[in-house]
């Protein structure tokens, strides 16, 4: 028995040690996932703030200007971008129902990539990352990601399989929407929020996403329903506990007429997913696209997007690339030059995005 | 020179003697596969055994040898066919040996050098082949399913004492459904027990081997041939030699003693706490934390299995009950309750019947507290109970009453009223201030809550898993447990101890938290202790110490990955019955329920595994939209009674049906299917087949083999056993093969199908020979019903047949005991439509009336809920047929299940009476022979109605 007193630095050492990822004196992305992935093993079904809140208390007094409470933010969101996490509605046989949506563990699966290196995704209960002996020493951590890479005339497919992983094909582990023309698909959601009941009464704290022409930042798009606005906008509302929800809004010189919360279908989206898709739809159809950027550098190809990605875009884009520190945008990814083409005509026809550059004159919105 | 057979005798005799001298035999008896025999040594061996075989010279002065070659050949068994290798290894070895003389040399082996003997059900029914197999210790095919559990139950294994039996018998009872041959290799507990010890200390010269370092160094080698394997095994010796070390000579202190007593033990908790869940809107919801079923049932001396003989009824929900087993998922667990008032004073669950001693335990087992409780809100955002009605400074509360709280005292606490979704109770919310005045103290006092300065002591770094009350935490080991120490006070010094023992001081941080290590703590339940000194008297004693903080830690191993993901998953599973056996599942006994997200695909498929654990088959069955509808699983799962997949499970002694749901993962439902020591196998070749038959029983004389041609079932032919053992061949359309050994047959129906062009070849023509067709051929007519019914199914259109054959004795048997005309009238009827009915109805009795209740009775969902069988009995007795029971029951059966009937039934006087008593109640047996008609029509037309 060794009782002592220990420094904030060493007792977040001796955290990551026992969370098996590399060293470190402070927190990081890989120490903050890990520790989530962890407590989500029993905290599940739970909602996320109760995630991020129970990991927060485990880590209060780390957290004296916010970063902490960010980087555990930015982590669950990661984690379940790559589907270590699922966000789901509670089931029927569950024991509690008291969130709308509820987070639980990916069962421990693999995939694939293209360079043949496997993404480990999923919770294996106690044991995290369910390996074991010298293969758990050759996981790399890299941000939210857990990536094997074979060695030469290495079976890991096999072996993975044999200790109880599920392969999981590109497509699966993508959730990919199918690809249609941005007004059918903007006319299905119309459709569907006419059909939902009149609304009467204001919607608590109800914010939405301002018309592209009007402003240029994702961030600064978000506003208070005024009287400008007519048809249907992806919006927000309030709740008392939690995050606010995602819903779509029909306003009449902006007063709610009808609302519909966002959920996919069989929960294979995220309601963020669903949001955000739906207002590049409704920019495209608009005639003013959303863009991304592509530049090369040193050698390397990256794309920059100015506005968020839905999840399944992030990982179509993690098949092919990596993640790499944002630049002027809110996400990066690094590509092969091979997959440049494809990756263009996958963003021009599920989410009807255009290259900077293209989209016209003036047309520079990030 | 070459060695000869009696050079190597004496030389595996001199080095068995030695190795029996060097060990004590009672703990640690000799396996005969720590021979020291190199693979070049053991060639060398068999040749020269195979020349004395060819010679035909005595066997027996070299019986060690023998048992070495045995034990060698259980090392590489597959689990398929032990003699049969055997036998191909050592050509001519069965003319002048047999088992029986294995079995004895392998008993010399063990009286001479301290031999194992094989224990357990499986060695008594494998009684010769037990012997090499457990001689060889580890089979190879075992070895990676053997590593994986030592994995799995590293931890436990190593707080264990250090005792063979203790381990094996630990190993056995936790070993979660593997293949057949695994399961009986565990139940040589004494052999696992020692096969631990000496993985475990291997690498340790400082003790006397358990077994023969280079047979150890061989198994270990050949284990971690495959890489998972030697990791598994890796692993788990690590922690096993990290716990010797710490443990000195024994691995654990023996606090895990696995004891049963057949009586709930007193340190069972008898109450449970409440824990309540905020939604996002805010309102509370109460629920009941479960304590550990499995634990419980441990300490009540009861398996897990038990609880399938009852039901349970939660508090919350009289009026419904479940399957009792469903208390195994609430283990450890929260669960939402509708009203507490439902719960408070009474046993929280309760099994109907009653199952003792658990259900004495389950009475007393109820919420803690009656009138009003206190939970405290913790990092998660839930509040547990709080044992001891304390409060602290800083601190967020729930105070839960049934009674409204007094106006006076809500104000003065600035309680705040929350919505409840559980009915029966008011919930408070509390915010105790940093600085607690007198006024507020007696506030307090008038709820029973009380008040003192205390340290707080919360973990840091990892989030800790929350047990059943707020000041427990559940942790494992290698999770380092940091704690974080503040004060309703200034404090300078904290003082630590755990389990009342290895107290530390030290100086409090000039900030306001103090983070300490507590570094790791061994398998088992802790209490860890925090003493503050502050600086100034603080309490009525007038001294500087802080109340003493107490908080209760629980180390416990990893679980099982594999269940946890499977309870944590987005979509459920389940076979109701639970204990349902395959036959239920695919006739519709059974059933397969799956429960998850609307509008998803889940992909349901069957993997048959061999009696080693392997994988054989893999059978797809098709996908279902969920949520399913009516009978859609069932209509994918009734594919396995259908060839060809029929066939392929029916020899496999496991199925697992599986569910994946794209990336919600994949769930099964395991089948366990009994393997029997004496089966047949089928080899097909051109135009004809090879039946065999697979004898593990070790028996000799005592198998009585016949065999009954397709095309004339009722005609037996006795065939020769070693015939049969060597492959009998099977002509077109097959046979069906019968071993009877100690009372009981094994049989399968082979089928060859030959040449088929046209649906016509399907067709067989089948003579039930030259029978008495008066009742009293029933007699026979019974018994080979079941002999065809109950055989095993193996080749092409095997099901087809005995389904052909099955129908003729049925036949032959309704003709005689209904006269043939009108029984062939009745089985040619196909709908209740036929206007062939109304004469078959009026013929059944002269009393009219029976005939037509027996047509027109829903014999599906018989009137008054009522079995079919009470439904025929009540209208044989209104319509006054017979008042004889013995007839009523007979008759039924002979009609619905011909293969039960059994004609000496208690107070008659003999078949024969019986019989003769049926012949003259011919109504009896026409108004049964209709019912079941009229029900399997009734059946095809509710099945075609839900179809539509």
């Amino acid at each position: 028995m060794s009782i002592q007193a220990i420094s904030a630095h060493e007792a977040i050492e001796k955290v990551a040690i026992s969370l098996q990822v590399p060293p470190a004196t402070d927190l990081n992305t890989p120490v903050v996932c890990q520790a989530l992935r962890r407590a989500v093993s029993f905290l599940a079904p739970c909602p996320r703030h109760e995630l991020e809140r129970a990991v927060l208390k485990s880590l209060a007094g780390l957290d004296a200007d916010g970063q902490t409470e960010a980087l555990i933010e930015e982590a669950t969101e990661s984690l379940l971008v790559y589907g270590d996490i699922l966000e789901m509605r509670p089931l029927s046989a569950d024991l509690w129902r008291e969130a709308a949506i509820t987070l639980r563990p990916a069962p421990p699966s693999f995939v694939v990539r293209a360079d043949r290196s496997i993404v480990l995704v999923g919770i294996a209960g106690d044991d995290i990352t369910p390996l074991v002996g010298e293969l758990r020493t050759r996981v790399e951590y890299r941000g939210p990601l857990r990536i094997l890479r074979p060695r030469s005339s290495e079976d890991l497919r096999s072996l993975l399989k044999d200790l109880g992983l599920i392969e999981l094909s590109e497509s699966t582990w993508l959730r990919l929407p199918p690809a249609e023309p941005a007004p059918a698909y903007i006319a299905k959601w119309k459709a569907d929020l006419s059909a939902a009941p009149a609304q009467v009464t204001e919607i608590d704290g109800l914010r939405v996403l301002a018309p592209a022409a009007r402003i240029v930042f994702y961030r600064d798009r978000w506003i208070e329903p005024d009287a400008s606005l007519d048809g249907m906008f992806v919006g927000r509302r309030r709740q008392r506990y939690g995050k606010d929800i995602w819903c779509l809004v029909d306003l009449a010189a902006g007063r709610p007429q009808r609302f519909l919360d966002l959920f996919s279908v069989g929960d294979r989206l995220r309601p963020c997913d669903v949001a955000w898709r739906i207002q590049m739809a409704i920019d495209a159809q608009a005639g003013t696209p959303q863009l991304f950027r592509l530049r090369e550098s040193e050698g390397a190809f990256f794309v920059d997007f100015p506005n968020p990605l839905p999840s399944w875009a992030a990982r179509k884009l993690m098949i092919s690339g990596e993640r790499a520190d944002p630049h002027r945008a809110i996400s990066t990814y690094a590509l092969r030059g091979n997959d440049i083409n494809e990756i263009n005509e996958f963003l021009r026809q599920r989410l009807w995005l255009v290259p900077e550059g293209c989209a016209g004159e003036g047309e520079a919105r990030r | 020179m070459p060695a000869t057979l009696d050079t190597w005798q004496q030389k595996l005799e001199s080095h068995f003697l030695q190795l029996a001298l060097s060990r004590p035999v009672v703990e640690f008896p000799v396996f005969a596969l720590e021979h020291d025999l190199t693979t070049d040594d053991i060639q060398e061996i068999r040749d020269l055994l195979r020349q004395r075989l060819r010679a035909r010279l005595p066997l027996r002065q070299h019986w060690l040898v023998w048992v070495i070659c045995a034990a060698e050949l259980g090392y590489g068994y597959d689990g398929q066919e032990y003699w049969q290798s055997f036998e191909d290894q050592m050509p001519l070895w069965r003319e002048q040996a047999s088992r029986r003389s294995l079995r004895s040399w392998f008993s010399q082996f063990q009286k001479a050098y301290g031999g194992i003997i094989p224990e357990g059900p499986w060695a008594e029914h494998f009684s010769v082949i037990a012997w090499p197999i457990t001689h060889a210790i580890l089979p190879r095919d075992l070895q990676g399913q053997f590593a994986r559990l030592l994995y799995t139950l590293r931890f436990e294994i190593a707080s264990l004492p250090r005792s063979s039996e203790i381990i094996g018998e630990f190993i056995r009872s936790h070993s979660p459904s593997g293949s057949s041959r695994f399961e009986n290799l565990l139940e040589q507990t004494g052999l696992t027990g020692r096969l631990v010890l000496a993985l475990a200390q291997q690498e340790s010269s400082q003790e006397a081997p358990v077994i023969h370092p280079p047979t150890l160094a061989r198994i270990t080698s050949d284990l971690e041939q495959r890489q998972s394997s030697r990791d598994w095994l890796r692993d788990a010796r690590a922690v096993l030699r990290n716990a010797r070390i710490q443990a000195g000579t024994s691995f654990g202190s023996g606090a895990r003693q696995p004891v049963s007593t057949g009586q709930p033990a007193q340190h069972l908790p008898r109450t449970v706490g409440l824990l309540a869940r905020q939604s996002a809107a805010g309102e509370w919801t109460l629920g009941v934390a479960y304590p550990d079923f499995q634990m419980i049932l441990g300490a009540c001396g009861m398996a897990p299995e038990a609880l399938s003989a009852a039901d349970v009824i939660l508090a919350d929900q009289p009026s419904s009950s479940m399957p009792a087993r469903a208390l195994l998922a609430l283990s450890r667990r929260t669960r939402a309750i509708d009203s507490l008032s439902d719960v408070v004073g009474k046993p929280l669950c309760t099994l109907k019947p009653a199952l003792e001693p658990l259900s004495s335990y389950l009475n007393e087992l109820r919420l803690e507290g009656s009138r009003s409780w206190l939970l405290r809100v913790q990092g998660d955002g839930s509040a547990r109970q709080v044992r001891g009605h304390h409060v602290r400074a800083g601190e967020t509360y729930l105070y839960l009453s049934q009674a409204p709280v007094p106006d006076n005292i809500v104000q003065d606490l600035g309680l705040r009223l929350q919505t409840s979704r559980t009915k029966g109770i008011s919930i408070y919310h509390l915010d105790v201030p940093d600085q607690l005045g007198r006024w507020y103290l007696e506030a307090l006092a008038r709820l029973n809550i009380g008040h003192a300065l205390r340290t707080r002591v919360e973990a840091f770094g990892l989030v800790p898993r929350l047990a059943d009350t707020e000041d427990a935490t559940i942790w494992l080991p290698g999770e380092p447990i940091i704690l974080r120490l503040s004060s309703d006070t200034e404090v300078s010094t904290y003082t630590i101890g755990v389990d009342g023992a290895d107290w530390t001081t030290i100086q409090a941080s000039t900030e306001t938290e103090t983070l300490v290590s507590i570094g790791a703590l061994p398998l088992g339940q802790h209490v860890v202790e925090v003493r503050a000194t502050a600086e100034g008297a603080v309490s009525a004693r007038r001294d500087e110490q802080l109340q003493a903080e107490r908080i209760s830690i629980e180390v416990r191993a990893p679980g099982n990955w594999h269940e946890a993901a499977r309870q944590q998953s987005g979509f459920r599973l389940s076979l109701t019955p639970p204990d349902a056996r395959l036959p239920d599942l695919v006739s519709g006994n059974a059933s397969l329920d799956i429960i998850g997200p609307s509008n998803r695909i889940a992909i349901v498929s069957a993997d048959c595994y061999d009696i080693n654990g392997h994988q054989a088959d893999h059978i797809a069955l098709g996908n279902v939209a969920l949520p399913p509808k009516p009978r859609s699983v069932h209509q994918l799962v009734a594919r396995l009674g259908i060839e060809p997949a029929s066939e392929r499970i029916e020899t496999a002694p496991r199925v697992d049906i599986s569910v994946q749901i794209e990336e919600l993962g994949l769930q099964s439902v395991s089948l366990r299917q009994r393997v029997e020591p004496l089966r047949w196998k089928m080899q097909t070749g051109a135009g004809n087949a090879i039946a065999r038959l697979v004898d593990e029983a070790g028996a000799e004389e005592e198998v009585i083999v016949d065999r009954y041609d397709i095309r004339a079932p009722g005609t037996r032919i006795p065939a020769s056993r070693d015939e049969c053992q060597d492959g009998l061949a099977i002509g077109p359309p097959g046979a069906l093969l019968s071993a009877k050994f100690k009372g009981r047959r094994y049989s399968a129906l082979i089928s060859v199908p030959g040449k088929i062009t046209s649906l016509s070849d399907l067709g067989i023509e089948i003579r039930l020979g030259s029978r008495q067709d008066n009742i009293h051929a029933v007699r026979a007519l019974i018994p080979l019903y079941r002999l065809w019914a109950q055989a095993r199914t193996l080749g092409p259109l095997a099901p087809l047949r005995k389904s052909m054959v099955i129908d003729a004795i049925d036949r032959q048997i309704a003709s005689i005991a209904c006269g043939r005309d009108w029984a062939w009238r009745l089985l040619a009827i196909r709908s209740s439509s036929d206007p062939a009915l109304e004469r078959i109805q009026r013929e059944v009795s002269q009393l009219r009336g029976f005939g037509y209740r027996m047509r027109v009775t829903n014999w599906v969902s018989p009137e008054g809920q009522i079995s079919p069988f009470e439904a025929f009995r009540r209208s044989v007795s209104n319509y006054k047929i017979t008042d004889d029971p013995a007839l009523v029951t007979i008759a039924f059966q002979l009609a619905f299940e011909p293969g039960a009937v059994r004609l000496d039934l208690p107070g008659s006087r003999g078949s024969s009476d019986i019989l003769n008593r049926l012949s003259q109640t011919q109504a009896l047996m026409r108004g049964a022979y209709l019912a079941r008609t009229m029900r399997g029509m009734q059946m095809r037309e509710l099945l075609s109605s839900e179809a539509a």
